[in-house]
Parts: structure tokens; sequence; C-alpha cells
């Protein structure tokens, strides 16, 4: 008895570790660079995704000047994801896909996006 | 036989504890106490852990590039007893980080106050407070 006790103990010390492997692989900040088709500059961007309940909302360049999504969505068979918001330079579309996902730090989100009359595409990483 | 079971799971259970301690260590063999920096940047990342609390800043540099800074804290409870709570700083939040560069020059440091520039709250944010100066603590910075 004390034997399986132990044995249980030991599993259970040996298990908690695996609690942290939790999360919806599109949450969390990200940080990264909108890259203009056109010769300028590329344009920095942060976003801050949070999952509840399986559904994604979150914030662009979150902070003082930060812009709520309008719309986010993950098509999970492609890992694309999608956002929308409406920044002060125009309507913003992004979508592109999740790839490494099996990295908590250098996961990425790379796509194409549209603002206002201009489009490019991005790369981003999560923090 | 029980002996030698107890043996085991001690053994089991002091090398999972280990995991935690092996990130605690001494500030003068990390950090270089007589390269003090004082850095603007935006919080891209809190991890609010044991031994330490780690903040991380993304800092634009003078060729216009942008940089990850990673700053250590005090414990979460030594911090939580000197008004912090886990959402002090939120993702976004700007701030000025006064503290000690890491030896190996890497993108690393040790954070001795924290000032929110929006709201002009400088935080202590360190181990020990015995070389925190309150007078010295200027709002030159804040907006």
């Amino acid at each position: 008895m004390i034997k399986r006790i132990l044995l249980l103990c030991t599993m259970l010390g040996l298990a908690l570790p695996t609690l942290a492997q939790t999360g919806h692989p599109a949450a969390g900040s990200w940080s990264g660079n909108l890259i203009p088709l056109s010769a300028e500059d590329p344009q920095r961007i942060r976003l801050l995704i949070n999952a509840m309940d399986g559904e994604l909302a979150g914030t662009l360049n979150p902070g003082r000047r930060g812009v709520e999504m309008t719309s986010v969505s993950l098509e999970a068979e492609s890992w694309t994801l999608t956002i929308e918001a409406d920044m002060p330079d125009g309507k913003l579309v992004m979508e592109g896909k999740l790839s490494n996902l099996g990295s908590w730090t250098n996961r990425k989100y790379r796509g194409a996006y549209t603002l206002g009359n201009t489009n490019g595409t991005f790369d981003i990483t999560l923090n | 036989m029980k002996t030698k079971l107890f043996a085991i799971l001690l053994g089991a259970l002091g090398t999972i504890a280990s995991v935690h301690v092996s990130a605690h260590h001494s500030f003068a063999a990390e950090f270089d106490a007589n390269s003090p920096l004082k850095i603007a940047g935006t919080v891209i990342k809190v991890d609010w852990t044991n031994p330490h609390t780690y903040i991380f800043l993304e800092v634009e540099n003078d060729e216009g590039d942008y940089e990850e800074w990673g700053f250590e804290m005090g414990s979460p409870n030594g911090l939580m007893r000197r008004g912090w709570t886990r959402n002090t700083l939120e993702i976004g939040t700007e701030v000025i980080i006064s503290g000690t560069r890491a030896r190996d020059g890497s993108l690393k440091g040790n954070a001795q106050t924290v000032l929110i520039a929006e709201t002009c709250q400088r935080m202590f944010a360190g181990t020990s407070q015995r070389d925190f100066d309150e007078s010295s603590a200027s709002n030159e910075d804040c907006e």
C-alpha cells in the first residue's frame, strides 16, 4: 500500500511541469513589422491577443495608443489567423499563418496585409 | 525495502525542487554594479515567477531598430510587499527603467526602479532597497 502511495506521489510530482503546456496558439504578446510593397520603411506593430472560452479578441499596439481589433479569427486546419481593425490610417486586414507552434519564444505569424490604400507583407514573432 | 523506496522518492522530489533553485544566483555574478543604465521602452512581456520576476521591453535603438531587453526584478513576494501586483505592468505600458547592466554585455539588466511614464509612478523593483535613494528619484522623465 505504501509503495503504491509513494509511486502515486512521484508520478504527480513529475506530472506538475506538464500543467504549463496550455494556452491558445494565437494568444499572447507579439511584435514585428508591416513591410509595405512600396519602398517605404517598415512599420512597427505589436499585437496583444487574448483567448477566452475559445473566443479571440485583441489590441493592436497595446498601450495609450492601442486600437481594439474588430475581428480576430483562427482557421485551425491551416493555422490561418485573420485580424481586422480600424486604424487611424484606414482599415487594416492581416491574414497570415502561424508557424513554429512548438516554440514559446519564436512562434511566427507571417502573411500579407492591407492598410487603407497600401499593402504588403508582415513578419511577427511571439514575445 | 521501505527505506529504499523513501530514498528514491526523496531523490525524485529533490530533483524536481532543484529545477526552481537553479534560477537563483548571485547579483555580482551576473550584473556589473559599475555599469548603471537607464532605458525607456514598452512592456511586451512579464514573467511573474520565483525566484525573480522578469519584465521584457521593446526598445528603439539609435539606428531606429527595435531590440528586446530583459530585466530581472525582485521576487513576486518581495514586489508585492512594495505595492506591486501581477497587473501593475500591463503589456504596452511605457516605462523607464533604471538599473544595472549584465556583465556579459547582452540586452539584459537588473532593474532597481521602474517609472511608469503615463502616471509618473516610480516603483522600487530590486531585491534590496539599501542602495535606493528616494530623494534621487526625480520626476524629470515624467511626461
